[in-house]
């Protein structure tokens, strides 16, 4: 136990002491995790709205791919990403390889397909009258297609949350792309998760503990955020 | 208030807001609509009548652009649209079944069309509160929609739609998902409103009151066909099909052969046995349904009892065709009637006494039912022959028998009640029938 509680000062004064290595890891984390996010949002709600909205010839395996693509082994994408990117890869000439760019694609991939699921079971549960009723005050296709979003729009928030939780946690793809290097002290594709991993085989608890406390931190804070959108949405709307 | 004939004589020269011809949707391959052709007219209040299924809710969205036909045309002011028009689109407006309203406050809603439309904040403001007071729901501006109840939704989903100003009004079945207290008050929102503001109204109903009590015009619809157009006289009094019949409310239908003519009376013998005189140009042997509303079937007791006839019962006859005197034919009808009528029509002599009714037939009390204010009497006739058999083969109201509408009072006065011997009926004039043979 002492370990523990020993691991857990440590890090706890890394982080206010502002360790610079400790930082550059945290900012990369989220700086991939987001722009992952950001990218999965652009693919995924369009996809997901689209599949949730149409039904049409092959719709039954185009929602089973979706789903699938949710329950994506991490390790297999990294292959996947990895195999693209190497040298002998259809990308390989981009060097991409090692970069924050290849986790990127890789956290991307991991994303996409859960923010598209969420979305289109969001968007699916979201009755039909609602856009025929806006199209019969006038809508146009694309007024009647933000309606229908605006009406999903606490399971949207949900799938970006979802998304980006699904994203920052990533470590078999991210390390496998990656490769959690650094260089002179210097943080170059480390991050949270990968980081902790090696930290811990190499018996740095207090570094590998401190990224531990701001993962969770960050659990918390995009949970309590959720939880105050939904709650603060409601608040305005019994306001107004 | 403007009297519905006389907007109708207007709507009859009014120009066409809406016409449509050879419309066909399927789903599933399955056709689910099929109208040669339909047209609204500026300024009127059309109502499709029809059972669930018969494709009224299909009609609503082709007409409103809201679903593309698999065939047929659509103008709105004599200018072709389809779901792509959204400029035609946004003349119309539609309230559904389920009032459907979105996320967010009262005013939210009701300014959703406007803002749909570009119009500026302030004068969709403006807007929102002028017609919020038209139907009288001000108060309700900045509730959040959740907490309203089902009429107050109705009500604003009705207010949302007349935001917009629109030319033509759709409303699909906007009362039935009220209670019954809050149903009525709607409809007469409704028709006050529509009125108030001269608004052309396409109104999708399954309730026949409902189509009475607001269309110019009806059209009723039957497995996915428009059966009649008409006014709401001509559709309720003179139905063109059985189930139109049915559907409006008739509850009497029997289906006979023409045994004899005169003078355009023609006695007709339905499948049952029971022969009846009817005025309308019939050929003899043409076979022909009676329609008979049960309002029209009036009841008198035959042995004992005060000896006064239901209170629906009208004595004059507007034929003018008079004279049944006790126990006697006059020679006019007698020339009419076939060896069988002695029995199967009137038993002239004793009973309810002298008559101008043409139609009076014998019968025993089957059923008592309350009908709201009214009751509903079952009466099987003696003179059918038929029976059980032939009422189980019935599609409509039961052959052999009749149904007829008293009041209360006149129930308890002639102590009406199952296994009673009765007489019921019907003016010549009071029955309709349609000729032809229809399954």
């Amino acid at each position: 136990m002492a370990v523990f509680w020993d691991a857990l000062k440590e890090a706890v004064s890394l982080l206010v002491r502002g360790d610079h290595y400790v930082y550059e890891v945290i900012w990369m984390s989220l700086r991939v995790a987001g722009v992952a996010t950001v990218l999965g949002v652009l693919v995924g709600v369009p996809v997901g709205a689209w599949l949730g909205l149409r039904k049409f010839r092959g719709w039954g395996v185009a929602a089973t791919f979706l789903n699938v693509g949710m329950m994506l082994p991490p390790v297999a994408v990294g292959l996947f990403v990895f195999l693209l990117l190497s040298r002998q890869g259809v990308f390989g000439s981009l060097n991409l390889l090692y970069t924050p760019a290849a986790m990127t694609v890789a956290e991307f991939l991991i994303a996409a397909p859960v923010i598209g699921a969420i979305t289109m079971s969001g968007v699916g549960s979201v009755p039909k009258e609602v856009r025929l009723q806006a199209l019969g005050l006038g809508a146009s296709r694309w007024q009647s297609l933000w309606v229908v979003l605006r009406e999903a729009r606490v399971t949207l928030l949900s799938a970006v949350v979802a998304g980006f939780g699904a994203a920052i946690s990533e470590v078999g793809a991210v390390m496998m792309v990656g490769g959690n290097l650094s260089s002179g002290g210097h943080n170059l594709t480390g991050t949270m998760t990968t980081a902790t991993m090696m930290l811990v085989r190499q018996g740095k608890y207090a570094e590998a503990m401190a990224f531990a406390l701001i993962l969770l931190f960050i659990a918390f804070l995009i949970t309590l955020a959720l939880t105050y959108l939904q709650r603060g949405v409601r608040r305005r709307w019994l306001q107004s | 208030m403007k009297d519905p004939q006389q907007t109708l004589a207007a709507g009859e020269r009014a120009p066409l807001a809406i016409e449509a011809e050879g419309l066909v949707k399927k789903y599933g391959g399955r056709p689910v609509l099929s109208v040669e052709r339909f047209e609204v007219r500026e300024g009127e209040v059309l109502a499709v009548l029809g059972p669930n299924g018969a494709g009224k809710t299909t009609l609503f969205r082709l007409l409103a652009l809201l679903e593309q036909p698999d065939s047929g045309w659509i103008k709105y002011a004599g200018v072709p649209v389809d779901v792509r028009s959204l400029e035609a689109r946004r003349r119309t407006a539609a309230v559904f079944q389920r009032p459907v309203l979105f996320q967010g406050s009262v005013e939210d809603n009701v300014a959703l069309g406007l803002r749909f439309r570009r119009l500026s904040s302030r004068a969709a403001k403006d807007k929102v509160r002028s017609v919020l007071e038209l139907l009288g729901v001000s108060d309700l501006a900045s509730r959040d929609v959740r907490s309203l109840s089902g009429g107050e939704l109705q009500r604003v989903a009705l207010a949302r739609a007349l935001a917009v100003d629109p030319a033509v009004l759709f409303l699909d079945e906007p009362t039935s998902s009220l209670d019954v207290h809050v149903r009525r008050r709607f409809r007469e929102d409704i028709r006050r409103v529509t009125q108030e503001l001269g608004l052309t109204v396409v109104i999708i109903t399954h309730d026949h009151n409902e189509a009475l009590a607001l269309a110019h015009r009806v059209a009723v619809m039957h497995e996915g066909r428009v059966a009649q157009v008409g006014t709401p006289d001509e559709v309720f009094l003179s139905p063109a099909t059985p189930f139109v019949a049915d559907f409006t409310g008739a509850e009497t239908i029997w289906r006979g052969r023409v045994v004899s003519c005169l003078r355009e009376i023609c006695v007709i013998r339905t499948s049952d046995g029971v022969m009846l005189e009817a005025p309308g140009e019939l050929s003899l042997g043409e076979e022909a349904v009676v329609v008979i509303r049960p309002e029209d079937v009036a009841l008198s007791l035959l042995d004992g009892g005060p000896g006064r006839s239901g209170d629906l019962a009208d004595n004059s006859d507007s034929l003018g065709l008079h004279a049944f005197a006790s126990g006697a034919l006059t020679p006019r009808a007698g020339d009419v009637l076939t060896p069988r009528a002695g029995d199967a029509l009137t038993p002239r002599a004793g009973g309810a006494g002298a008559s101008s009714v043409r139609n009076r037939w014998k019968g025993v009390v089957d059923s008592v039912a309350p009908a709201g204010p009214l009751v509903r009497v079952v009466v099987r006739l003696d003179g059918s022959e038929g029976g059980a058999q032939a009422s189980c083969q019935a599609r409509f109201g039961g052959e052999g028998e009749v149904i007829s509408l008293i009041t209360r009072a006149s129930a308890e006065e002639l102590g009406i009640a199952p296994g009673k011997r009765v007489m019921a009926s019907v003016k010549a004039a009071a029955l309709h029938v349609i000729a032809g043979r229809h399954a």
